[in-house]
């Protein structure tokens, strides 16, 4: 049986930030569907199919910004974890914060991965790289 | 007549007392002296033959009664002669004088053994004698010797070996046997019987009260001494016409009494005087000790005010209470009662706390006001003592009002600091997100116009793109640089046993030492205590500022190392271009750059940052510096202390209101 194709959901207040993922997906040809949400609120609408947005379709993996307006990345994981049926939703963390601990409280919370932004390569490239790898590799909940 | 026996018998007194002083040098020129030794001596003093009215010289042993068992077993294998009831008797005293030696031995057998402390006649004449360390005689007593129905006075002399007493040597003298050596006194021997009478025991102790005298006949009279009847008879042997036997006997009588009387007036006399002395001693001694009351008195007093501390004491089981009165003390000169003039938020607390128990101790501390109406925090301690068995709490009242608006103040700023110190490391924290998203943004967008606008585009465009590149990653570097700098106060940092030298080489090892510079490390210490961190921090920061600024194709920097005074003194020195005389105050600022060209990086927050952390850690940075010949840092670093309390600029406070 052909897997379903995952749906990648980014979550970043800074919309450059998030062209700047989309590039890169462009630039290594990934065709995967990419939806965008600017905080953590619009992200759960989003992956519940609430206020009037399209559910998503599983497979998802989610890219968290861990600093956002309304609701940032830790409420976001909080409710996530909390839901009956998106607690099992894959998410990595793409942040600029260093701090230790945001860390702790990302992987509190069971993310996959925790990014810093400076160390994703230009225009994220690296992190694409990863994720198209990653979804090849890992079977996901769907 | 009188007189004349009187005078008589003061003579034979200081013989008595002489023979007795002569005994007390034998004591106290021997370790040990027998029964032999003593014997011989008084024989060989013949005092028995030549002043005959002593009955009898002995020698008592000052004991403990805990060593009385020991020393009469001692006694008995030392002495097979001593008779079967010998005993140390009675053992009811604190210190025992115990009968040792006694010459002649017959006759007084009975008295080896008997404590003379038991007697308070005794007692009191032994007290006296030590207290003055001289010959003391007693109230009338029975003597023992005689199966207590003789009466007798003793004079007792204390003795002591390298200045410890260790007995008294005693005279005993029977009082009927000094009438009869009155006789030979008036040349004329006579008789005395002892009629009995009055027991000793209930007569008072003084002569004259009790002293009669009844003619019966011619030849005979009967007088009464001490409440004891004697008969005086004239002896037969020097026949006389009967005309004159009343006017003999009479004399006889009055020598007899006079005797008796000049002994105890002699006896009382001295008594007297060395009570007086031992008075005139004790009332010294009391003035002595009332000026030391004083005194002490005084500063207690003293001490008390200048602590603002108020004594109390409360009688729970008769409600008698009492308090210094220290006009300094901000409840002196106030009536009312203590509950009316505590704090009302303090006053449920203070009713609510138990009085100390006997043996307990209790704290607590109270606003109460003062005869102003102003409330003053005082600490009140009190302990619970049994006195007379009434339950009593004696306690302090410590006014501790400045202390306690020191402490708070204390308390308070450094809440103020901790809220500060948070504040700021939220600001940076907000700062390095905050300020590094747009930059980031910035140059996304620089690499998205790079991608998406044509390849040919002209050169202008290309340098501005690229001039926005460089100035977006100064702007990282300054955000980087400003968080270093905001940290770079904190005083924490361990301090551990550092190999200085081998820290310096660990430094150098993580630089990169451009090509034809050469480093020098000059260090002969051992490991020293500091706070290593901040250290390399610093040492880090001048080697790589020496580095970058160098400006010769072959240089050398120095790194010396040397300890003084309690100080490492570190120097980097450099045969750079040096620092102009006029920049050198500015060099420690923050974001000071002394060259505006690109070709230097950094944004010259080094230097800064040193002169922060040093101030941070008890050191301090100075520069020496030689246009064109190079400049020297040097780094004066506390050995083994703790970091300055810069953060705690609140010890400095302002002085108390």
């Amino acid at each position: 049986m052909e897997p379903k194709t995952v749906t990648l959901l980014v979550v970043d207040d800074d919309d450059i930030d998030r062209e700047s993922i989309l590039r890169s997906l462009r630039k290594e040809r990934i065709t995967n569907p990419v939806l965008t949400a600017g905080d953590g609120v619009e992200a759960l609408d989003r992956l519940r199919g609430t206020n009037g947005a399209a559910a998503i379709d599983r497979p998802v993996i989610v890219i968290l910004d861990w600093k956002m307006p309304r609701m940032n990345g830790l409420e976001f994981l909080q409710e996530l974890r909390a839901d009956e049926h998106l607690h099992d939703t894959v998410v990595f963390v793409l942040t600029t914060s260093h701090d230790e601990a945001d860390i702790l409280d990302a992987y509190k919370n069971l993310v996959a991965g925790y990014i810093v932004k400076d160390s994703a390569g230009r225009d994220f490239i690296d992190l694409v790289q990863m994720l198209d790898a990653y979804w090849r590799v890992v079977e996901l909940p769907s | 007549m009188t007189e004349e026996v009187a005078s008589s018998i003061e003579f034979r007194m200081t013989a008595y007392v002489q023979s007795l002083q002569g005994a007390r040098a034998l004591f106290e020129a021997s370790d040990e002296v027998s029964a032999t030794d003593f014997s011989v001596y008084v024989e060989s003093i013949g005092v028995f033959d030549e002043l005959p009215g002593m009955q009898a010289m002995g020698w008592n042993r000052l004991l403990l009664p805990e060593d009385a068992a020991s020393y009469e077993q001692l006694m008995r294998d030392r002495t097979p002669s001593l008779p079967d009831s010998y005993a140390v008797r009675p053992i009811t005293t604190d210190e025992l004088m115990v009968v040792e030696f006694v010459e002649p031995v017959a006759g007084n057998q009975l008295a080896f053994g008997f404590n003379i402390y038991s007697e308070e006649r005794r007692a009191a004449a032994i007290e006296l004698s030590r207290a003055n360390n001289s010959a003391a005689a007693t109230a009338p007593v029975s003597l023992v010797q005689d199966n207590e129905e003789v009466p007798g006075i003793l004079v007792l002399l204390p003795t002591a070996r390298d200045g410890v007493t260790n007995g008294a040597v005693v005279a005993v003298f029977r009082t009927g046997d000094l009438l009869a050596a009155a006789a030979s006194d008036i040349g004329r021997t006579f008789s005395v019987q002892d009629l009995g009478g009055i027991s000793l025991a209930d007569s008072e102790p003084t002569l004259l009260s009790a002293t009669s005298i009844a003619v019966d006949s011619e030849a005979q009279a009967e007088i009464e001494i001490y409440g004891r009847r004697w008969l005086v008879s004239l002896g037969s042997d020097n026949l006389a016409p009967p005309s004159q036997l009343g006017l003999m006997l009479g004399a006889a009588v009055s020598a007899a009494f006079a005797m008796a009387l000049a002994w105890l007036v002699h006896a009382t006399q001295r008594t007297a005087e060395l009570a007086d002395r031992k008075a005139a001693f004790l009332t010294e001694e009391l003035q002595v000790t009332n000026n030391e009351l004083g005194i002490l008195g005084t500063r207690l007093e003293r001490g008390m005010r200048s602590a603002d501390v108020l004594v109390w004491e409360s009688n729970l089981s008769t409600g008698i209470t009492w308090s210094s009165a220290d006009i300094d003390h901000p409840e002196a000169g106030i009536e009312d009662s203590i509950l009316e003039r505590i704090h009302p938020h303090d006053l449920a607390e203070y009713e609510a706390r138990p009085d100390p128990e006997p043996g307990q101790t209790r704290e607590h501390q109270f606003r109460l006001a003062d005869k102003h109406g102003t409330y003053r925090w005082i600490l009140s301690r009190s302990q619970g003592v049994l006195r007379n068995g009434d339950h009593v709490v004696i306690g302090a009242h410590i006014d501790v009002t400045d202390q306690r608006e020191r402490t708070d103040l204390v308390v308070s700023l450094n809440e103020d600091l901790i809220n500060r110190n948070q504040a700021l490391r939220d600001f940076t924290h907000v700062a390095s997100h905050d300020l590094r998203s747009p930059l980031r943004a910035v140059g996304s967008l620089v690499g998205f116009l790079r991608e998406d606008l044509p390849a040919d585009l002209a050169a202008d465009a290309q340098h501005h793109l690229t001039r926005i590149d460089e100035r977006v990653a100064r702007m990282s570097q300054l955000i980087d640089d400003l968080l270093i700098y905001a940290s770079a106060h904190n005083t924490e940092g361990r301090v551990e046993l550092v190999i200085v030298s081998e820290a310096v080489q660990d430094i150098l090892d993580t630089i990169e030492i451009p090509t034809g510079i050469i480093t020098i490390v000059d260090c002969d210490l051992p490991a020293i205590p500091i706070a290593k961190t901040p250290f390399s921090m610093c040492v880090r920061n001048l080697v790589d500022n020496a580095l970058k600024h160098h400006d010769k194709p072959n240089g050398q920097v120095a790194i010396k190392l040397h300890e003084a005074d309690g100080y490492l003194h570190l120097a980097v020195s450099d045969n750079g271009p040096g620092i102009e005389t006029a920049y050198l105050p500015k060099i420690f600022e923050p974001f000071r750059r002394l060259r505006s060209d690109e070709k230097t990086p950094g944004s010259g927050i080094g230097l800064s940052v040193i002169e922060r952390a040093t101030a941070a850690h008890g050191a301090h940075v100075e520069v020496d510096s030689v246009v064109g010949e190079g400049s020297t840092f040097t780094i004066v670093w506390p050995i083994n202390t703790r970091p300055a309390l810069t953060s705690n600029n609140l010890l400095q406070q302002p002085s108390r209101a």
